[in-house]
This record gives C-alpha cells, sequence and structure tokens, in this order.
C-alpha cells in the first residue's frame, strides 16, 4: 500500500493520544483513590471512636458493650465485614474478633492504618482487611490504656474505585476519539489544496505544458510545487528546441527532395539515353548530397544534448581517430590536389569521451577546409599539447570567412553567403555540440596574412602517454 | 515567356531551369533576395518563381516590396513552409500561387500554364487565329486540322505574337522575353526565327509583317 501522510499523522498522533490517555487516566485514578481512601478511613476512625466509646467499667472489669445491632452500625455498607477487638496495654484481648496484634509500642491515640490478610473463619478464605489502630486512654481516668483495632474488608473500596476509573477512563476515551476524529478531518482540510491542483493537473492535455498555479499552493509544498514548474519550463525548452530542430530539419529536407523530384520528373520525359544520361547523373548527385544531410542530422540527434540517445564515453587515443579521419579524407584532397598535411607529435593522447562524436567532429572540420579550400590549396592539420590543454586545428587556404559570419556559422543551417557548395549547414552545428560534450572550446581565426582560416579545438587536460 | 525563378538551393534551381528551359521558358536563377531584387528592376519578367526562405532579402519581403510598387507580375510562392497560416500569409502577400516543397514538376507546370493563361489569354485554352490554331497546354500547332512541328524557340515566339496579334510587339521586347541571362539571342537570330515561322504558316491564313527596326506583328491573312 502506498504510504499516506493522512494515515500516518493519524497513527502518530493516536499512539500519542493513547499514552497520553492511559497517563493521565492512572493519575487521575490514583489522586480520586487516595480521596476515597481518606474518606473511608476517616469512617473507620470514625468506627474506632464508637468502640472507644463502648468501653465500659462494670464490677472493675472492662467490657465493652458492643450488641450485633450497634456493630451493624458500625459496618458501613453491607457488602464488607467488620471486624473489631480491644486489646490493654500488654496487648491482651480483651473484646472482640481474634485480629492479629499491633505493634503496640509504636501506637499512639492517632489512628496507624495497614492492610492485613485475614483467614475466613472457616478457613477457606482470605479476606483483606483494612486496619485502623490506636491507643486511647481508659474513661476511669487511671492512667490505662487499651488498644483499638478496627478493621473491614475491602469490597466497598473497590467497588468504588472501579467506578472512579470508570468515570475516567471512559470521557477520556471518547476525547480521544474526539481528538483523532478531529484530526482526520484537520488532515484532509488540510490536503485539500493538493488535491485541488492534483485535479487542476489531471484535467491538463499532453500538450499543456504551462506552469502549475502556485497561488492555491500551501508554504509546505510550495517548493514542490516550484520545483514543478522548473521542470515544466525544462521540459517547454526541451520540447521547443526539438521542434525548431524538426522544422529546421523538414524545412532543409524539402529543397533538396523538391530537385530530386523535379529531376526525375524531368528524367520521365527524357527522349534519349544522353539525355536520360544527364539526368540519373543529376539524381545521383543529390542522392549523394541529401544522405549526407541526413546523416548529418542522425549525427547531430546523437549529441543533441537534449538527445534520446546516451553517449558511451570511453577511454581511446585521439591520435588514432584523426589518422582515420585523415585515411578518409586523403581521397578528396588529392582529387583537387590540396597540399594535405599533418603536424604532431608523434604519441598518442588520451581522452575520455564519446569516441564517434570525436570523429565527426574531426571529419566535419578537415572535410570543411577541403571543400572550401580551391584547388591546388593547403590544408594542414595539427595536433599538440601546450599547458596541459590538447589543441586540435585546421589550416586552410579557403576564402575566409568574414568576421560578422564567425558567430553564426554555429548555428544550425546556417551557410555562408554565396557559398556554392553542397554543404548542409549542419556540420560546425555538430562540432560545436561535439566540442562542448568534451568540455572544449571552439575558435576561428583568419590564417596567416589575412588568408584563409583556422579552426582550432582546445581540450581540457590532453593526457600524454 | 521569360520567368525569374528566386531560389538559394543550387540544386534545386539548377533542376527548375532545366526543366523549364526544356518548355521553351526563359528563366534567369537568383541566388539571393538581392540578386532577386537587382533582377526584377533590370529586366521584364512574365512570372517570378519565389522561395520565401531566402538569403538577405527575405521572400515574403521581395513580394511586398514588389507590391507596394504596384507590380502586376505573377508570382508563384515554392517553399517547405507548409502551414496553412503560411500559405494564406503568402497569397494574401499578393501571391498568385503556393506550392510547398517538395512539389511535382508536372504541378509546378501546369500551375504556370493557368497563371499565364489566365494573365495572357483570358483563360482562353487555345487560340485561333486564320486557320491556325495554338493548344496552349501542350503548344501544339494545328494548321487546318493538321500538326505542325515548332521548335521550342519558334513555339515561344509564337506564343508571344499570338498574345498580342493584331498589336505590334516590338522586338526588344520579344527577345527579352524570349532569352535567359545564359543565352541571349540576338537580332539576328530572332529574325530567323521569325522567318522560319513566316514559312512554317504560310499556309495557316495568318501573316506575320515588319516594321522594319522596330518589331513584328501577326495578324489574319486578308
Amino acid at each position: 500500500m502506498r504510504k499516506s501522510i493522512r494515515r500516518k499523522l493519524l497513527l502518530w498522533l493516536s499512539a500519542g493520544l493513547g499514552v497520553i490517555w492511559i497517563i493521565s487516566a492512572l493519575i487521575g485514578y490514583f489522586l480520586a483513590l487516595k480521596f476515597s481512601d481518606d474518606s473511608f478511613d476517616r469512617e473507620l476512625i470514625n468506627s474506632s471512636d464508637s468502640v472507644a466509646a463502648r468501653i465500659k467499667f462494670k464490677e472493675g472489669r472492662l467490657v465493652v458493650d458492643l450488641p450485633p445491632a450497634a456493630q451493624a452500625i458500625l459496618r458501613h455498607n453491607n457488602r464488607d465485614m467488620f471486624f473489631y477487638q480491644v486489646l490493654n496495654a500488654d496487648g491482651e484481648r480483651l473484646s472482640g474478633d481474634k485480629l492479629p496484634l499491633p505493634d503496640i509500642a509504636g501506637l499512639s491515640d492517632v489512628p496507624s492504618f495497614r492492610l492485613i490478610r485475614l483467614p475466613s473463619a472457616r478457613g477457606d478464605k482470605v479476606h483483606e482487611v483494612r486496619l485502623a489502630e490506636l491507643k486511647v486512654l481508659s474513661p476511669e481516668n487511671d492512667g490505662k490504656a487499651f488498644i483499638i483495632q478496627v478493621g473491614e474488608t475491602l469490597a466497598a473500596r473497590k467497588q468504588l474505585s472501579y467506578k472512579i476509573l470508570a468515570s475516567i477512563m471512559l470521557p477520556q476515551f471518547v476525547t480521544a476519539l474526539l481528538g483523532a476524529y478531529a484530526v482526520w478531518i484537520g488532515i484532509s482540510r488540510g490536503l485539500a489544496p493538493l488535491r485541488t491542483m492534483q485535479e487542476a493537473i489531471s484535467a491538463r492535455s499532453a500538450s499543456d505544458l504551462s506552469d502549475v498555479d502556485d497561488s492555491i499552493s500551501p508554504e509546505e509544498t510550495y517548493p514542490l510545487v516550484q520545483s514543478i514548474n522548473e521542470l515544466l519550463a525544462r521540459l517547454r525548452a526541451y520540447i521547443e528546441a526539438q521542434k525548431r530542430f524538426i522544422a529546421n530539419a523538414s524545412h532543409q529536407l524539402r529543397t533538396p527532395l523538391a530537385g530530386l523530384k523535379t529531376y526525375s520528373s524531368l528524367g520521365l520525359g527524357a527522349e534519349s539515353a544522353v539525355e536520360m544520361k544527364e539526368v540519373i547523373g543529376q539524381i545521383d548527385f543529390g542522392l549523394e548530397r541529401l544522405t549526407r544531410l541526413v546523416n548529418q542530422l542522425l549525427s547531430l540527434a546523437r549529441v543533441d544534448p537534449y538527445g534520446a540517445t546516451a553517449l558511451k564515453p570511453e577511454v581511446f587515443d585521439v591520435a588514432d581517430v584523426l589518422s582515420e579521419v585523415l585515411t578518409e579524407q586523403a581521397a578528396l584532397a588529392a582529387a583537387k590536389s590540396i597540399d594535405f598535411g599533418l603536424e604532431d607529435e608523434c604519441v598518442s593522447y588520451s581522452i575520455l569521451g564519446d569516441r564517434i562524436g570525436l570523429q565527426q567532429l574531426f571529419s566535419n572540420l578537415v572535410d570543411n577546409a577541403l571543400q572550401y579550400t580551391p584547388a591546388y590549396g593547403r590544408v594542414t592539420v595539427s595536433l599538440k599539447t601546450f599547458d596541459d590543454r590538447l589543441f586540435f586545428a585546421v589550416r586552410d587556404t579557403g576564402p575566409g570567412i568574414p568576421d560578422i559570419e564567425k558567430e553564426k556559422i554555429f548555428e544550425r543551417f546556417y551557410r555562408l553567403s554565396g557559398a556554392g557548395t553542397s554543404g548542409s549547414g549542419l556540420g560546425l552545428s555538430i562540432v560545436k555540440e561535439v566540442a562542448s560534450t568534451f568540455q572544449a572550446q571552439v575558435s576561428i581565426e583568419t590564417g596567416e596574412n589575412g588568408i584563409g582560416t583556422v579552426f582550432t579545438v582546445s581540450f581540457p587536460a590532453g593526457r600524454r602517454d | 515567356m521569360r520567368f525569374l525563378l528566386a531560389e538559394d538551393d543550387d540544386y534545386l534551381a539548377r533542376a527548375l531551369a532545366q526543366g523549364l528551359g526544356s518548355r521553351g521558358y526563359a528563366v534567369d536563377a537568383a541566388r539571393s533576395g538581392k540578386e532577386a531584387i537587382q533582377a526584377l528592376s533590370d529586366s521584364e519578367y512574365d512570372l517570378l518563381i519565389l522561395d520565401l526562405g531566402l538569403p538577405e532579402v527575405d521572400g515574403s519581403q521581395i513580394l511586398r516590396l514588389l507590391r507596394e510598387r504596384g507590380s502586376t507580375l505573377p508570382v508563384i510562392i515554392i517553399t517547405a513552409r507548409d502551414a496553412v497560416q503560411d500559405r494564406i500569409a503568402g497569397l494574401d502577400l499578393g501571391a498568385n500561387d503556393y506550392l510547398t516543397k517538395p512539389f511535382d514538376f508536372g504541378e509546378l507546370e501546369a500551375r504556370i500554364r493557368a497563371i499565364l493563361r489566365k494573365n495572357v489569354w483570358g483563360n482562353r485554352m487555345e487560340i485561333h487565329c486564320g486557320l491556325l490554331r495554338f493548344v496552349l497546354n501542350t503548344k501544339e500547332v494545328f494548321v487546318g486540322g493538321e500538326v505542325c512541328e515548332f521548335t521550342p524557340r519558334e513555339s515561344a515566339v509564337l506564343e508571344m505574337l499570338l498574345s498580342r496579334a493584331g498589336r505590334l510587339v516590338p522586338k526588344k521586347a520579344l527577345v527579352e522575353h524570349l532569352a535567359s541571362w545564359e543565352e541571349a539571342p540576338s537580332d539576328n537570330a530572332m529574325e530567323i526565327v521569325i522567318h522560319r515561322l513566316r514559312r512554317k504558316l504560310c499556309t495557316a491564313g495568318v501573316e506575320i509583317s515588319t516594321v522594319r527596326g522596330f518589331g513584328y506583328l501577326l495578324r489574319e491573312s486578308q
């Protein structure tokens, strides 16, 4: 079962209320018991006084004139048995029932109380008896003293104590129940804004990513609402980026497709094999360009920070990747008779990151340089370490990039004005995205003597092995 | 008919120029908004095929500029923007038609024909002049029920003369409307075309008269 704040609160509160209920009932009970005991004890003292009043001397002998009718009066109720005993100062029994002897030396005219266990007359039961004992002086003023013991069983006391206990426990139990109910209601009321919020969120359509209204949120859930709103904001930015990307991508795919469709229409209407061959050549060229565009879109989606596919970082040798790229690009350089060269320190550099991404970064920069550099130009690739950083640079003798365009060329689908090549406008975006996954910086400078362009990528902590 | 094609994508521009060229239209291609504006002020065109996403000056700005200047040049927008609002906005800016990329070349041709038919021919499908019958869609020419073969250029000149039948067509206008930037036919070439037309149409009951140093006039033979 899911954790419930309401149940948890109620559980803790009920446990607390239960403990409080028991403690307060116990305290109340013992206090009440003490008062009731005191009052029963006072009655017992009364009884002892009555017994003392009945002590008389008859013919020089001390007698206790306590007929059964008087004894009945001394019994305070008809459930309890009443006992009494009168002793002389030496502890000899003068009258009454047989009760255990008191500690004679410790007695005074202030009654003392104790609890004794007294076997019944038939010996089959043991009665608990509350006993009051005191010493009284003889009514004859002869300096003699008597000891009076009166006792009663505890039935009335016990019954009263049960009544007290019940009269304390029951109202408190009802109070606790009412308290729990009030807590339940209070929690429900307290959680109502959450429900309102939940209803408002459930009622939304999937495309509604606007902020949750935080004005109805209580203070306790405000941080939660804010976190949700921050998440929604990130989600909006992400979806916006995806939408832009898709819009751009579809826009960029439509134009080459329109070209291809036009050529295929021309092919269908071609009247000679030569004409047909020319059109197929154009279609082939268009398809190659489209393939490249699609590949670049896919690799961009790959390195996109919002992309669905996670990059797999691995440790690899940068020099290895670069030599793969250069091998691939050598054919293009040769076809354009470009002086193509590598300057490096002939060592390997380990780096942690996405290998394929780095390959695309190298490949895009080198390919750009070769594409834009006219025939018989020069393209130099270098890989060097300096100040704990690894620098990859591509220098070309192409037409260069005007300063005002240097920032814009990293934007997706941006293409240099007047650039007649078949670029997709994505290559440098890929370079930038990949560089950011390596925490590397990309910079562009104009080449030596104002000729061509130098692209430099500076990687942090390129480790030399 | 001479068209200006304002499209920045090299490949599509080449494809369209080649395709429309093979149908006898003269096509100038502008690769940027600036180039297009320059071309529009330099030459007279019968149609503008306009991509909206042009560098430097956006296609919709060009269209707005054109209409502000009071130009009645027919415009077909070709664009990758396919939302209904974009279409509405494009047409409301004063475009005559709106095609979303990738479009079918045949459809583009048909729409061009429709626009020209309306603008030049008042929605007629065929032109009759003497015994000559010119079918606009196919550019077929019939003389008394017989098909008459013409080269694309001959057919284009005939179309132009027929469109203004009975009126003088200045030679300069004729040359301009039939030439693209790549291949400008000279006055002499034009005379050769006119000469061939006269020969092929000798039985058609139409005559093409020359106003020396100025232009030509096609009319029904008296």
